[in-house]
């Protein structure tokens, strides 16, 4: 089973067909009443069942719908709060013990929220028949063991330090209803059975709208709102004219335009730029034999010019990336270590024999990925290597894997990022060639690090480790970290957003202002 | 000259006969004057143009016009005047192949039918109007993935939906001139029937077809910057009119002056094209000059 992992930039409709869908609902539908907080979202939700969840829209319909254990709280600054867990005790690295808050109902009449549900969603991803998209995350989890009906034990077959942090805390740590899941078959895509939150879905028009209602069952924290409308809008721009249009309250937009709202912000508008945890770099894949020489991989990454890449991008508010781990968490490494040397790119390229050298790049066809793209073919062409661009609609880009098939050349994302670094880099082994390594990055001594990053304890030391993890990642010549990409939120000034640190909504934290 | 003078009129005579008459029409004027100057900025772009159209320079981008960048410069700093100059030359080469592509294909097309057996009638006939069956847009959405966006799948989708127009006009009047005492003559004469087309029916329609593509121009080129701006059309760093308006609209609240920039050519060439059709039309065809 595919599964797709987008981030928030990246978009399944091209940005003149979200502004025809966007007008076209926009002229349909009446305006906001002061109940409802519209928000635009790049794309449909694909999978709402956790095994599947992909892109962005999952993500935040997945952490706004089900519990977790504990939870990242909203703010400015990641901290995290115990969420269905009443208690958490992480003192053995072989077990993790919980207890549930009682009292938690699923919608649908499916009862309580109890020690058993936890079992069933987390066993569930290593189940092979399930064939979960996020079976990796999940791969040390031996069992979970009941041992009331509000308190288990999550056993691991090895240590796997960032289990917790990186895992169970965020989207791959759902909990869902085992009646409900149960009832649905085991599986399901975009409608939710059961969930457990402040809000539950109303209704889903593909292509047109999303609604979320209050939950009337739920006794936690609840918003201001009683319907939450989210309407897809592929283009970061679209949904910024939209904004300005009155019609939404709560849209996010590229970086570059910071500036410029920031100049002339939309009436009633208020701007917010936030860093994403999403690392945007270019692979290159090894395995395709015009790419196989690191020459000629080295060449690419020495002819491209990242600040101005980042400039045109982000208008200078990203931060250049150098890896897969955020700035501010351990194993970030602050020192930028691929700078353009276009001498030494024609050179390696004279090495290889590959003067006049043809490439493809693929990527997802919206403003903030073109312009990116351009600029590297700009750069490319000044080191003789002519670049193709390829511009996808998002569901095609997540799919290059099987139309490329053997033909993966140059490809230019964005990835789901976490304060982990072993939750991105875990892909890059061997195994994961043909899935999510369309890199082809193979090597054994990156794959004994990670294992050592995998079972070490101290933050700092995995630190160091994940620094070494991500050099050898750049060496290799496959991968140029581009930017750990901002995010520029625009929302109304009637209301209070709740946000985490990297721009994501947490629905029931979005309030009405005094 | 002479009272009777029977020698053959001088080509050259003929052809400033008719520029003259062209001229003296206001519309005819204009749009020659328009047709030249867009023919000759995109010719000598490359003289014209003040800065190489692919040229990033990020610190200058989304900048208002200035003595420095005419028409301002865009979301990569790039010179829009001079992306603009260029975006001509992918216009005029789109409208002109396809134009000639379609015309030609179409006319070869229409012949065949026209005078050829009825079953290849009725074939031709039949592909023509499930060509058309297809609006050019959906068309090219469905096809520009397949075969990948760029020059040649704009021009091929633009002949390719194109031939049925012409091929359709063509066999009409084919169909229409066989039927004449002349033709049938000829053929009562042993003349053969592609010596016939050749010789004496197609000098007969390929005028009007002729301006009926002079006419066709603008849709080319408006075609061309509507596929470029849906992603279908002409990939960068080529230029493109329509490729401008998208950026434009993408940045339309960081400056209105690459929607500007990539509209204006566009409506200097439709107009431009299309007061130069129209004009040839009252101009070259007969009946409409003498009011039949």
């Amino acid at each position: 089973m595919l599964h797709f992992r987008f981030t928030q930039t990246d978009t399944s409709i091209t940005g003149t067909a979200g502004a025809i869908a966007a007008a076209a609902f926009l002229w349909a539908a009446p305006a906001a009443q002061a109940e409802t907080l519209t928000i635009a979202v790049p794309s449909d939700p694909g999978y709402l069942d956790p095994a599947y969840w992909g892109s962005t829209v999952d993500q935040f319909l997945i952490d706004n719908l089900y519990p977790r254990l504990a939870k990242p709280v909203p703010g400015d600054e990641w901290k995290f709060e115990l969420d269905a867990a009443e208690s958490v005790d992480l003192s053995d690295p072989l077990k993790i013990v919980f207890e549930l808050k009682q009292g938690i109902m699923w919608t649908g009449g499916y009862g309580e929220l109890t020690a058993e549900d936890v079992e069933y969603s987390y066993e569930r991803h290593i189940d092979p028949d399930l064939e979960s998209g996020i079976v990796t995350e999940f791969q040390y989890l031996e069992d979970v063991e009941v041992t009331g009906k509000y308190t288990g034990i999550i056993h691991l077959s090895e240590p796997y330090a960032p289990f917790w942090g990186a895992t169970l805390t965020f989207t791959s740590g759902a909990i869902i209803s085992k009646a409900a899941a149960d009832e649905a078959g085991g599986w399901f895509e975009s409608t939710p059975v059961a969930t457990a939150s402040a809000y539950m879905l109303k209704e889903f028009e593909p292509g047109n709208k999303l609604v979320l209602e209050r939950n009337p069952a739920w006794t936690g924290e609840t918003g201001d709102f009683d319907e939450i409308v989210l309407l897809p809008i592929g283009d970061e721009n679209a949904s910024e004219l939209a904004f300005a249009a009155g019609e939404l309250d709560y849209t996010r937009t590229s970086a570059a335009n910071y500036e410029t709202l920031i100049a002339n912000p939309p009436a009633g508008g208020v701007v917010k730029l936030a860093q994403t945890l999403d690392p945007l770099f270019l692979g290159i894949t090894q395995t395709t034999e015009l790419l196989a020489d690191v020459k000629v991989r080295r060449a690419i990454q020495l002819a491209l010019d990242i600040p101005t890449i980042l400039a045109a991008t982000t208008g200078g508010h990203g931060l250049p990336a150098t890896g897969f781990v955020p700035a501010g968490f351990p194993g970030h490494r602050a020192e930028v270590t691929l700078t353009r040397d276009l001498d030494q790119a024609r050179a390696l390229l004279a090495e290889a024999g590959a003067e006049g050298l043809v490439v493809r790049l693929d990527y997802v066809n919206n403003t903030t990925r073109d312009t990116a793209a351009q600029i590297m073919q700009a750069n490319l062409a000044e080191a003789g290597i002519t670049l193709e661009l390829n511009g996808q609609d998002e569901g095609t880009f997540w799919s290059l894997d099987e139309i490329r098939a053997a033909d993966l050349q140059l490809h230019l994302k964005a990835w789901t990022g976490n304060p982990e670094g072993y939750y991105t880099m875990q892909y890059f082994v061997e195994d994961q060639i043909g899935y999510w390594n369309w890199e082809g990055y193979a090597n054994d001594e990156y794959n004994a690090l990670l294992a050592q990053a995998r079972t070490t304890e101290d933050d700092a030391a995995r630190g160091e480790i994940y620094k070494t993890l991500q050099l050898m990642l750049e060496e290799s010549g496959s991968f140029v970290f581009v930017s750990q990409e901002p995010t520029v939120i625009l929302h109304r000034d009637t209301i209070i957003p709740g946000i985490l640190p990297d721009g994501r909504p947490v629905f029931h934290a979005f309030k009405k202002a005094e | 000259m002479s009272a009777l003078d029977t020698s053959p009129p001088k080509r050259s005579n003929a052809f400033f006969s008719g520029l003259m008459r062209l001229m003296r029409d206001p519309m005819g004027a204009v749009g020659v004057v328009l047709v030249t100057l867009l023919v000759l900025s995109a010719l000598f772009a490359g003289v014209l143009a003040p800065f190489d159209p692919a040229a990033i320079d990020v610190p200058n981008k989304l900048q208002s016009p200035s003595a420095t960048h005419w028409l301002g410069t865009d979301q990569l700093g790039r010179d829009v005047l001079s992306r603009a100059l260029y975006g001509g030359q992918i216009a005029l080469t789109v409208a002109l192949v396809s134009t000639a592509l379609s015309v030609g294909i179409g006319v070869v097309l229409g012949m065949v039918a026209g005078f050829g057996p009825r079953w290849l009638d009725n074939l031709i006939v039949l592909s023509f109007d499930t060509v058309r069956a297809y609006p050019v847009i959906i068309l090219a959405l469905a096809v520009g993935p397949i075969f990948g966006a760029g020059l040649k799948t704009v021009i091929g989708i633009l002949v390719v939906t194109s031939i049925p127009y012409y091929g359709r006009i063509v066999r009409t009047s084919v169909i229409s001139a066989s039927k004449a005492d002349y033709v049938e003559a000829l053929m009562a004469m042993g003349m053969s029937r592609v010596r016939i087309v050749a010789r004496h029916i197609l000098p007969n329609i390929i005028g009007p077809i002729l301006i009926l593509a002079s006419m066709d121009i603008p849709v080319y080129i408006a075609a061309e910057a509507g596929l470029s701006f849906l992603g279908v059309g002409v990939k960068p760093p080529q230029s493109s009119w329509g490729l401008i308006l998208d950026d434009g609209y993408k940045f339309i609240r960081q400056t209105y002056w690459l929607v500007i920039a990539g509209a204006t050519p566009l409506i200097i060439a439709t107009l431009g094209f299309t007061f130069l059709g129209e004009a040839l039309r009252d101009t070259f065809d007969p009946k409409l000059r003498e009011g039949v």
